[in-house]
Protein backbone atom coordinates (compact mmCIF):
# COMPACT_ATOMS: atom_id res chain seq x y z
CA UNK A 1 0.00 0.00 0.00
CA UNK A 2 2.65 2.50 1.07
CA UNK A 3 4.85 1.51 -1.84
CA UNK A 4 2.02 1.83 -4.34
CA UNK A 5 1.26 5.32 -2.99
CA UNK A 6 4.95 6.14 -3.38
CA UNK A 7 4.94 4.76 -6.92
CA UNK A 8 2.09 7.13 -7.77
CA UNK A 9 3.96 10.03 -6.15
CA UNK A 10 7.17 9.23 -8.07
CA UNK A 11 5.10 8.87 -11.28
CA UNK A 12 3.59 12.33 -10.75
CA UNK A 13 7.02 13.79 -9.94
CA UNK A 14 8.37 12.29 -13.16
CA UNK A 15 5.63 14.03 -15.16
CA UNK A 16 6.48 17.33 -13.45
CA UNK A 17 10.20 16.87 -14.20
CA UNK A 18 9.61 15.93 -17.83
CA UNK A 19 7.24 18.90 -18.14
CA UNK A 20 9.92 21.13 -16.62
CA UNK A 21 12.44 19.79 -19.13
CA UNK A 22 10.02 20.61 -21.98
CA UNK A 23 9.45 24.09 -20.52
CA UNK A 24 13.21 24.63 -20.36
CA UNK A 25 13.54 23.54 -23.99
CA UNK A 26 10.70 25.83 -25.05
CA UNK A 27 12.22 28.80 -23.20
CA UNK A 28 15.63 28.20 -24.73
CA UNK A 29 14.23 27.57 -28.19
CA UNK A 30 11.91 30.56 -28.40
CA UNK A 31 12.57 32.11 -31.77
CA UNK A 32 13.72 35.61 -31.00
CA UNK A 33 13.42 37.86 -34.07
CA UNK A 34 16.87 38.02 -35.58
CA UNK A 35 16.55 41.75 -36.19
CA UNK A 36 15.96 42.40 -32.49
CA UNK A 37 19.03 40.35 -31.60
CA UNK A 38 21.15 42.27 -34.09
CA UNK A 39 19.88 45.58 -32.73
CA UNK A 40 20.55 44.50 -29.16
CA UNK A 41 24.05 43.35 -30.08
CA UNK A 42 24.85 46.67 -31.74
CA UNK A 43 23.41 48.52 -28.75
CA UNK A 44 25.55 46.52 -26.37
CA UNK A 45 28.65 47.08 -28.48
CA UNK A 46 28.05 50.82 -28.55
CA UNK A 47 27.89 50.82 -24.72
CA UNK A 48 31.42 49.51 -24.38
CA UNK B 1 8.20 18.78 12.80
CA UNK B 2 7.52 15.46 14.51
CA UNK B 3 4.18 16.68 15.89
CA UNK B 4 3.24 17.94 12.44
CA UNK B 5 4.15 14.54 10.98
CA UNK B 6 1.91 12.75 13.46
CA UNK B 7 -0.98 15.06 12.71
CA UNK B 8 -0.40 15.55 9.00
CA UNK B 9 1.91 13.07 7.26
CA UNK B 10 0.56 14.46 3.99
CA UNK B 11 1.91 17.95 4.83
CA UNK B 12 5.36 16.50 5.48
CA UNK B 13 5.21 14.44 2.28
CA UNK B 14 4.29 17.55 0.28
CA UNK B 15 7.19 19.42 1.87
CA UNK B 16 9.72 16.74 0.91
CA UNK B 17 8.31 16.31 -2.60
CA UNK B 18 8.46 20.10 -3.11
CA UNK B 19 12.04 20.20 -1.79
CA UNK B 20 13.03 17.33 -4.10
CA UNK B 21 11.50 18.97 -7.19
CA UNK B 22 13.05 22.33 -6.27
CA UNK B 23 16.52 20.84 -5.83
CA UNK B 24 16.23 18.85 -9.06
CA UNK B 25 15.10 21.72 -11.25
CA UNK B 26 16.89 24.72 -9.69
CA UNK B 27 20.32 23.87 -11.18
CA UNK B 28 18.60 23.53 -14.57
CA UNK B 29 17.03 26.97 -14.48
CA UNK B 30 20.28 28.50 -13.26
CA UNK B 31 21.65 27.46 -16.66
CA UNK B 32 19.17 29.87 -18.24
CA UNK B 33 20.90 32.87 -16.64
CA UNK B 34 23.12 34.23 -19.42
CA UNK B 35 22.16 31.27 -21.62
CA UNK B 36 24.09 30.16 -24.67
CA UNK B 37 22.52 31.09 -28.03
CA UNK B 38 19.39 29.05 -28.76
CA UNK B 39 18.04 27.93 -32.09
CA UNK B 40 19.28 24.33 -31.89
CA UNK B 41 15.72 23.06 -31.99
CA UNK B 42 13.24 22.02 -29.32
CA UNK B 43 14.12 18.32 -29.22
CA UNK B 44 17.83 18.90 -28.76
CA UNK B 45 17.20 21.36 -25.93
CA UNK B 46 14.67 18.94 -24.42
CA UNK B 47 17.18 16.09 -24.57
CA UNK B 48 19.80 18.31 -22.88
CA UNK B 49 17.30 19.29 -20.17
CA UNK B 50 16.55 15.61 -19.46
CA UNK B 51 20.28 14.94 -19.24
CA UNK B 52 20.75 17.69 -16.65
CA UNK B 53 17.65 16.63 -14.68
CA UNK B 54 18.93 13.02 -14.71
CA UNK B 55 22.32 14.18 -13.43
CA UNK B 56 20.73 16.26 -10.64
CA UNK B 57 18.57 13.26 -9.66
CA UNK B 58 21.66 11.05 -9.56
CA UNK B 59 23.32 13.50 -7.16
CA UNK B 60 20.22 13.51 -4.93
CA UNK B 61 20.45 9.70 -4.67
CA UNK B 62 23.56 10.23 -2.58
CA UNK B 63 21.55 12.42 -0.19
CA UNK B 64 18.76 9.84 0.10
CA UNK B 65 21.17 7.06 1.04
CA UNK B 66 23.48 9.06 3.33
CA UNK B 67 21.54 8.06 6.47
CA UNK B 68 20.92 11.72 7.31
CA UNK B 69 18.91 11.60 10.52
CA UNK B 70 16.71 14.61 9.79
CA UNK B 71 15.53 13.17 6.47
CA UNK B 72 15.33 9.60 7.75
CA UNK B 73 13.31 10.68 10.83
CA UNK B 74 10.36 11.69 8.66
CA UNK B 75 9.52 8.33 7.15
CA UNK B 76 12.14 5.72 8.00
CA UNK B 77 15.05 4.26 6.14
CA UNK B 78 13.06 1.58 4.29
CA UNK B 79 10.72 4.16 2.75
CA UNK B 80 13.71 6.31 1.88
CA UNK B 81 15.49 3.39 0.19
CA UNK B 82 12.35 2.50 -1.77
CA UNK B 83 12.16 6.12 -2.90
CA UNK B 84 15.83 5.81 -3.88
CA UNK B 85 15.03 2.72 -5.99
CA UNK B 86 12.09 4.33 -7.81
CA UNK B 87 13.76 7.68 -8.46
CA UNK B 88 16.98 5.95 -9.59
CA UNK B 89 14.96 4.26 -12.32
CA UNK B 90 13.43 7.59 -13.34
CA UNK B 91 16.93 9.15 -13.48
CA UNK B 92 18.12 6.14 -15.47
CA UNK B 93 15.43 6.57 -18.12
CA UNK B 94 16.08 10.33 -18.32
CA UNK B 95 19.79 9.68 -18.83
CA UNK B 96 18.98 7.11 -21.54
CA UNK B 97 16.42 9.36 -23.23
CA UNK B 98 18.99 12.16 -23.48
CA UNK B 99 21.17 10.48 -26.17
CA UNK B 100 18.24 8.66 -27.81
CA UNK B 101 16.46 11.98 -28.49
CA UNK B 102 19.72 13.48 -29.70
CA UNK B 103 20.33 10.59 -32.12
CA UNK B 104 16.81 10.91 -33.54
CA UNK B 105 16.94 14.71 -33.86
CA UNK B 106 20.49 14.75 -35.25
CA UNK B 107 21.34 11.31 -36.72
CA UNK B 108 24.92 12.42 -37.50
CA UNK B 109 25.60 12.45 -33.71
CA UNK B 110 25.46 8.63 -33.84
CA UNK B 111 29.12 8.79 -34.88
CA UNK B 112 29.87 9.88 -31.28
CA UNK B 113 29.28 6.27 -30.26
CA UNK B 114 32.48 5.25 -32.05
CA UNK B 115 34.70 5.08 -28.99
CA UNK B 116 37.96 5.31 -30.94
CA UNK B 117 37.16 8.42 -32.96
CA UNK B 118 34.83 10.21 -30.56
CA UNK B 119 36.06 13.16 -28.46
CA UNK B 120 36.61 12.65 -24.73
CA UNK B 121 33.33 14.36 -23.81
CA UNK B 122 31.42 11.70 -25.76
CA UNK B 123 33.60 8.88 -24.39
CA UNK B 124 32.80 10.05 -20.86
CA UNK B 125 29.08 10.04 -21.70
CA UNK B 126 29.31 6.46 -23.03
CA UNK B 127 31.34 5.23 -20.06
CA UNK B 128 29.08 7.04 -17.57
CA UNK B 129 25.96 5.54 -19.17
CA UNK B 130 27.54 2.06 -19.14
CA UNK B 131 28.37 2.50 -15.45
CA UNK B 132 24.74 3.51 -14.80
CA UNK B 133 23.44 0.50 -16.77
CA UNK B 134 25.74 -1.82 -14.77
CA UNK B 135 24.54 -0.14 -11.56
CA UNK B 136 20.87 -0.74 -12.36
CA UNK B 137 21.35 -4.29 -13.69
CA UNK B 138 23.47 -5.48 -10.74
CA UNK B 139 20.95 -3.99 -8.30
CA UNK B 140 17.68 -5.22 -9.80
CA UNK B 141 19.02 -8.68 -10.64
CA UNK B 142 21.57 -9.02 -7.82
CA UNK B 143 20.11 -12.27 -6.50
CA UNK B 144 19.52 -14.01 -9.89
CA UNK B 145 23.08 -12.99 -10.86
CA UNK B 146 24.35 -14.53 -7.61
CA UNK B 147 26.19 -11.39 -6.45
CA UNK B 148 26.81 -11.52 -2.68
CA UNK B 149 25.68 -8.49 -0.66
CA UNK B 150 29.09 -7.13 0.33
CA UNK B 151 30.78 -7.09 -3.12
CA UNK B 152 27.55 -5.65 -4.50
CA UNK B 153 27.67 -2.78 -1.99
CA UNK B 154 31.26 -1.99 -2.92
CA UNK B 155 30.52 -2.08 -6.65
CA UNK B 156 27.35 0.00 -6.08
CA UNK B 157 29.45 2.75 -4.50
CA UNK B 158 32.16 2.65 -7.19
CA UNK B 159 29.69 2.56 -10.10
CA UNK B 160 27.55 5.39 -8.70
CA UNK B 161 30.59 7.64 -8.24
CA UNK B 162 31.73 6.76 -11.78
CA UNK B 163 28.29 7.45 -13.27
CA UNK B 164 27.98 10.88 -11.63
CA UNK B 165 31.64 11.82 -12.17
CA UNK B 166 31.63 10.88 -15.85
CA UNK B 167 28.20 12.50 -16.38
CA UNK B 168 29.52 15.72 -14.89
CA UNK B 169 32.73 15.45 -16.93
CA UNK B 170 30.61 15.03 -20.06
CA UNK B 171 28.56 18.18 -19.28
CA UNK B 172 31.72 20.20 -18.63
CA UNK B 173 33.33 18.77 -21.79
CA UNK B 174 30.38 19.75 -24.00
CA UNK B 175 30.52 23.18 -22.37
CA UNK B 176 27.42 24.59 -24.06
CA UNK B 177 25.52 25.30 -20.86
CA UNK B 178 28.46 25.01 -18.47
CA UNK B 179 30.73 27.19 -20.60
CA UNK B 180 30.64 30.06 -18.09
CA UNK B 181 33.09 29.54 -15.23
CA UNK B 182 30.61 30.20 -12.41
CA UNK B 183 28.12 27.70 -13.85
CA UNK B 184 30.81 25.03 -14.03
CA UNK B 185 31.76 25.85 -10.42
CA UNK B 186 28.13 25.60 -9.29
CA UNK B 187 27.57 22.23 -10.94
CA UNK B 188 31.01 21.12 -9.75
CA UNK B 189 29.97 21.98 -6.18
CA UNK B 190 26.83 19.85 -6.63
CA UNK B 191 28.90 16.88 -7.85
CA UNK B 192 31.41 17.38 -5.01
CA UNK B 193 28.54 17.34 -2.48
CA UNK B 194 27.61 13.89 -3.74
CA UNK B 195 31.23 12.78 -3.44
CA UNK B 196 31.50 14.20 0.07
CA UNK B 197 28.33 12.37 1.16
CA UNK B 198 29.68 9.04 -0.02
CA UNK B 199 33.07 9.75 1.59
CA UNK B 200 31.21 10.63 4.81
CA UNK B 201 29.09 7.46 4.83
CA UNK B 202 31.84 5.08 3.74
CA UNK B 203 34.93 6.60 5.46
CA UNK B 204 34.23 9.37 7.99
CA UNK B 205 31.30 7.73 9.75
CA UNK B 206 33.04 4.33 10.02
CA UNK B 207 36.13 6.10 11.39
CA UNK B 208 33.95 7.74 14.06
CA UNK B 209 32.42 4.32 14.80
CA UNK B 210 35.89 2.83 15.34
CA UNK B 211 36.32 5.17 18.28
CA UNK B 212 33.28 3.62 19.97
CA UNK B 213 33.71 -0.15 19.85
CA UNK B 214 31.54 -2.80 21.51
CA UNK B 215 32.41 -6.26 22.78
CA UNK B 216 30.26 -9.34 22.29
CA UNK B 217 29.17 -10.37 25.78
CA UNK B 218 26.98 -13.38 25.02
CA UNK B 219 25.48 -15.30 22.14
CA UNK B 220 22.28 -16.91 23.42
CA UNK B 221 20.36 -19.53 21.42
CA UNK B 222 16.61 -18.82 21.16
CA UNK B 223 13.68 -20.74 19.73
CA UNK B 224 13.15 -20.67 15.94
CA UNK B 225 16.85 -20.77 14.90
CA UNK B 226 17.34 -17.29 16.35
CA UNK B 227 20.37 -16.07 18.29
CA UNK B 228 20.47 -13.19 20.71
CA UNK B 229 23.71 -11.27 20.30
CA UNK B 230 24.43 -9.19 23.41
CA UNK B 231 26.93 -6.32 23.12
CA UNK B 232 28.51 -4.16 25.79
CA UNK B 233 30.01 -0.74 25.00
CA UNK B 234 33.77 -0.66 25.52
CA UNK B 235 35.23 2.61 26.79
CA UNK B 236 32.10 4.67 26.19
CA UNK B 237 28.48 4.81 27.33
CA UNK B 238 26.76 3.21 24.34
CA UNK B 239 23.43 4.63 23.28
CA UNK B 240 19.80 4.58 24.36
CA UNK B 241 17.25 4.11 21.61
CA UNK B 242 13.54 4.22 20.95
CA UNK B 243 12.20 0.66 21.22
CA UNK B 244 11.67 -0.81 17.75
CA UNK B 245 14.67 0.93 16.16
CA UNK B 246 17.59 -0.81 14.48
CA UNK B 247 21.33 -0.33 14.00
CA UNK B 248 23.93 -1.33 11.40
CA UNK B 249 26.20 -3.96 12.90
CA UNK B 250 29.80 -4.74 11.89
CA UNK B 251 31.51 -7.70 13.54
CA UNK B 252 35.14 -8.65 14.01
CA UNK B 253 36.47 -6.48 11.20
CA UNK B 254 36.95 -2.77 10.78
CA UNK B 255 33.82 -0.81 9.89
CA UNK B 256 35.70 0.59 6.89
CA UNK B 257 34.92 -2.67 5.13
CA UNK B 258 31.47 -3.06 3.67
CA UNK B 259 30.31 -5.86 5.96
CA UNK B 260 27.67 -4.06 7.94
CA UNK B 261 24.16 -5.42 8.34
CA UNK B 262 20.97 -3.89 9.72
CA UNK B 263 19.39 -5.58 12.77
CA UNK B 264 16.63 -4.58 15.18
CA UNK B 265 17.49 -4.30 18.83
CA UNK B 266 15.54 -6.72 21.03
CA UNK B 267 16.54 -5.30 24.43
CA UNK B 268 15.08 -2.40 26.38
CA UNK B 269 15.72 0.95 24.73
CA UNK B 270 16.55 2.54 28.07
CA UNK B 271 19.61 0.37 28.82
CA UNK B 272 22.64 1.62 26.93
CA UNK B 273 25.03 -0.61 28.89
CA UNK B 274 23.83 -3.78 27.14
CA UNK B 275 22.35 -3.81 23.67
CA UNK B 276 20.85 -7.04 22.32
CA UNK B 277 19.96 -8.07 18.78
CA UNK B 278 17.73 -10.97 17.74
CA UNK B 279 19.29 -12.54 14.64
CA UNK B 280 17.79 -15.42 12.65
CA UNK B 281 20.21 -17.71 10.82
CA UNK B 282 18.99 -17.09 7.26
CA UNK B 283 21.96 -16.04 5.12
CA UNK B 284 25.75 -15.97 4.70
CA UNK B 285 26.36 -13.63 7.60
CA UNK B 286 23.54 -14.60 9.95
CA UNK B 287 24.51 -18.29 9.76
CA UNK B 288 27.87 -17.40 11.34
CA UNK B 289 26.39 -15.53 14.33
CA UNK B 290 26.15 -18.69 16.45
CA UNK B 291 29.94 -19.19 16.16
CA UNK B 292 30.86 -15.70 17.37
CA UNK B 293 33.03 -15.87 20.49
CA UNK B 294 32.41 -13.59 23.49
CA UNK B 295 34.98 -10.79 23.47
CA UNK B 296 34.73 -10.28 19.69
CA UNK B 297 34.88 -6.61 18.75
CA UNK B 298 31.78 -5.06 17.15
CA UNK B 299 30.78 -1.65 15.83
CA UNK B 300 27.33 -0.07 15.69
CA UNK B 301 25.91 2.70 13.52
CA UNK B 302 22.59 3.75 14.92
CA UNK B 303 19.98 3.95 16.19
CA UNK B 304 17.83 4.38 13.10
CA UNK B 305 14.19 3.90 12.21
CA UNK B 306 10.75 5.34 12.87
CA UNK B 307 9.20 1.96 13.70
CA UNK B 308 8.74 2.86 17.34
CA UNK B 309 5.86 3.43 19.76
CA UNK B 310 7.75 6.40 21.25
CA UNK B 311 6.53 8.57 18.38
CA UNK B 312 2.91 7.99 19.43
CA UNK B 313 2.76 9.05 23.07
CA UNK B 314 -0.92 9.94 22.80
CA UNK B 315 -2.05 6.53 21.47
CA UNK B 316 -4.60 4.70 23.63
CA UNK B 317 -2.85 1.38 22.97
CA UNK B 318 -0.91 -0.63 20.44
CA UNK B 319 -1.48 -3.61 18.16
CA UNK B 320 1.76 -5.41 17.29
CA UNK B 321 1.66 -7.93 14.45
CA UNK B 322 4.80 -10.02 14.03
CA UNK B 323 5.83 -12.95 11.88
CA UNK B 324 8.91 -15.06 12.68
CA UNK B 325 11.98 -12.93 13.35
CA UNK B 326 9.75 -9.84 13.11
CA UNK B 327 9.23 -10.36 16.85
CA UNK B 328 12.62 -8.71 17.55
CA UNK B 329 11.53 -5.03 17.53
CA UNK B 330 8.25 -6.04 19.23
CA UNK B 331 10.24 -7.63 22.04
CA UNK B 332 12.12 -4.37 22.54
CA UNK B 333 8.85 -2.41 22.49
CA UNK B 334 7.24 -4.70 25.09
CA UNK B 335 10.30 -4.91 27.36
CA UNK B 336 10.70 -1.15 27.40
CA UNK B 337 6.97 -0.63 28.02
CA UNK B 338 7.12 -3.07 30.98
CA UNK B 339 10.10 -1.26 32.47
CA UNK B 340 8.39 2.10 32.04
CA UNK B 341 5.26 0.64 33.70
CA UNK B 342 3.14 1.58 30.70
CA UNK B 343 -0.50 0.84 31.60
CA UNK B 344 -1.88 1.00 28.04
CA UNK B 345 -3.17 -2.19 26.38
CA UNK B 346 -0.83 -4.08 24.06
CA UNK B 347 -2.11 -6.75 21.67
CA UNK B 348 0.56 -8.99 20.12
CA UNK B 349 -0.48 -11.18 17.18
CA UNK B 350 2.50 -13.41 16.51
CA UNK B 351 2.67 -15.82 13.56
CA UNK B 352 5.11 -18.75 13.76
CA UNK B 353 5.52 -22.04 11.99
CA UNK B 354 5.21 -24.33 15.02
CA UNK B 355 4.72 -24.02 18.77
CA UNK B 356 8.41 -24.71 19.37
CA UNK B 357 9.42 -22.03 16.87
CA UNK B 358 7.91 -19.17 18.88
CA UNK B 359 10.97 -17.04 19.54
CA UNK B 360 11.09 -15.45 23.03
CA UNK B 361 8.03 -17.54 24.02
CA UNK B 362 8.92 -17.75 27.71
CA UNK B 363 10.02 -14.09 27.90
CA UNK B 364 6.72 -12.99 26.36
CA UNK B 365 4.75 -15.06 28.89
CA UNK B 366 6.64 -13.35 31.72
CA UNK B 367 5.80 -9.93 30.28
CA UNK B 368 2.08 -10.67 30.60
CA UNK B 369 2.47 -10.26 34.39
CA UNK B 370 4.05 -6.82 34.02
CA UNK B 371 1.98 -5.35 31.19
CA UNK B 372 -1.61 -5.16 29.97
CA UNK B 373 -0.56 -7.60 27.24
CA UNK B 374 -2.68 -10.00 25.20
CA UNK B 375 -0.74 -12.51 23.08
CA UNK B 376 -2.37 -14.29 20.15
CA UNK B 377 -0.02 -16.95 18.75
CA UNK B 378 -0.90 -18.00 15.19
CA UNK B 379 0.62 -21.31 14.10
CA UNK B 380 0.98 -22.52 10.52
CA UNK B 381 1.67 -26.09 11.64
CA UNK B 382 -0.12 -26.42 15.00
CA UNK B 383 0.08 -29.54 17.20
CA UNK B 384 -3.00 -31.80 17.26
CA UNK B 385 -4.27 -30.56 20.61
CA UNK B 386 -3.89 -26.87 19.59
CA UNK B 387 -6.96 -24.80 20.41
CA UNK B 388 -5.59 -21.40 19.38
CA UNK B 389 -5.40 -19.56 16.07
CA UNK B 390 -3.85 -21.30 13.09
CA UNK B 391 -3.11 -20.58 9.44
CA UNK B 392 -2.35 -17.03 8.36
CA UNK B 393 -2.99 -13.60 9.82
CA UNK B 394 -5.89 -12.57 7.62
CA UNK B 395 -8.80 -10.17 7.73
CA UNK B 396 -11.11 -12.51 9.68
CA UNK B 397 -8.49 -13.23 12.31
CA UNK B 398 -7.66 -9.56 12.75
CA UNK B 399 -11.35 -8.64 12.97
CA UNK B 400 -11.70 -10.98 15.97
CA UNK B 401 -8.99 -9.23 18.01
CA UNK B 402 -8.50 -5.59 17.07
CA UNK B 403 -10.63 -3.14 19.07
CA UNK B 404 -13.93 -1.74 17.88
CA UNK B 405 -12.59 1.82 17.83
CA UNK B 406 -9.82 1.04 15.37
CA UNK B 407 -8.40 4.54 15.14
CA UNK B 408 -7.65 4.54 18.87
CA UNK B 409 -4.67 2.21 18.37
CA UNK B 410 -1.39 2.40 16.50
CA UNK B 411 -0.57 -0.74 14.47
CA UNK B 412 2.97 -2.03 13.99
CA UNK B 413 3.72 -4.82 11.50
CA UNK B 414 7.08 -6.58 11.16
CA UNK B 415 7.26 -9.82 9.20
CA UNK B 416 8.25 -11.27 5.84
CA UNK B 417 7.35 -8.83 3.01
CA UNK B 418 4.46 -11.00 1.75
CA UNK B 419 2.83 -11.24 5.19
CA UNK B 420 3.30 -7.51 5.77
CA UNK B 421 1.54 -6.68 2.51
CA UNK B 422 -1.34 -9.05 3.31
CA UNK B 423 -1.78 -7.71 6.85
CA UNK B 424 -1.58 -4.11 5.65
CA UNK B 425 -4.28 -4.80 3.05
CA UNK B 426 -6.45 -6.60 5.62
CA UNK B 427 -6.15 -3.68 8.08
CA UNK B 428 -7.09 -1.30 5.27
CA UNK B 429 -10.16 -3.45 4.49
CA UNK B 430 -11.08 -3.29 8.17
CA UNK B 431 -11.08 0.54 7.99
CA UNK B 432 -7.97 1.04 10.07
CA UNK B 433 -6.71 4.55 9.16
CA UNK B 434 -3.68 4.24 6.88
CA UNK B 435 -1.74 6.74 9.03
CA UNK B 436 -2.09 4.42 12.05
CA UNK B 437 -0.29 1.52 10.32
CA UNK B 438 3.49 1.35 10.61
CA UNK B 439 5.79 -1.17 8.98
CA UNK B 440 9.49 -1.84 8.79
CA UNK B 441 10.81 -3.54 5.69
CA UNK B 442 14.11 -5.27 6.20
CA UNK B 443 14.94 -5.87 2.58
CA UNK B 444 17.35 -2.93 2.57
CA UNK B 445 19.84 -4.43 0.13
Amino acid sequence: MRYSIMLQVVGSMTLVLVGTGAFFAWLQNRSAPSQTIELQTKENQSRF
Amino acid sequence: MRRLLMHSPIAIALFWIGAYLFLTTLPLFILLIYPPPGGRGFWIEFSVALGFIGLAMMVLQFVATARINRIEASYGIDILLQFHRYTSLVAFFMVLLHPVMLFIAQPETLSLLNFFTAPWRARMAVLGTLAFIALVVTTIWRKPLGIPYEPWRTSHTVLSVLAVGLGFGHAIGVGNYLGLFWKAVLWGAIALTALWLIVYVRLVKPWLMMRKPYLVEEVIPERGNVWTLALRPWGHEGFCFQPGQFAWLTLDITPLSMREHPFSMSSSGDHSERIEFGIKALGDFTNTVKDIKPGTKAYLDGPYGVFTVDRYQDAAGFVLIAGGIGITPMMSILLTAAERQDDRPYLLIYASKTWDDITFRENLEELKDKLNLTIVPVLREPPEEWMGEQGYVDKDLLARYIPKHKGSRQYFICAAPKMMDQVERALHDLDVPVTNVHMEHFNLA
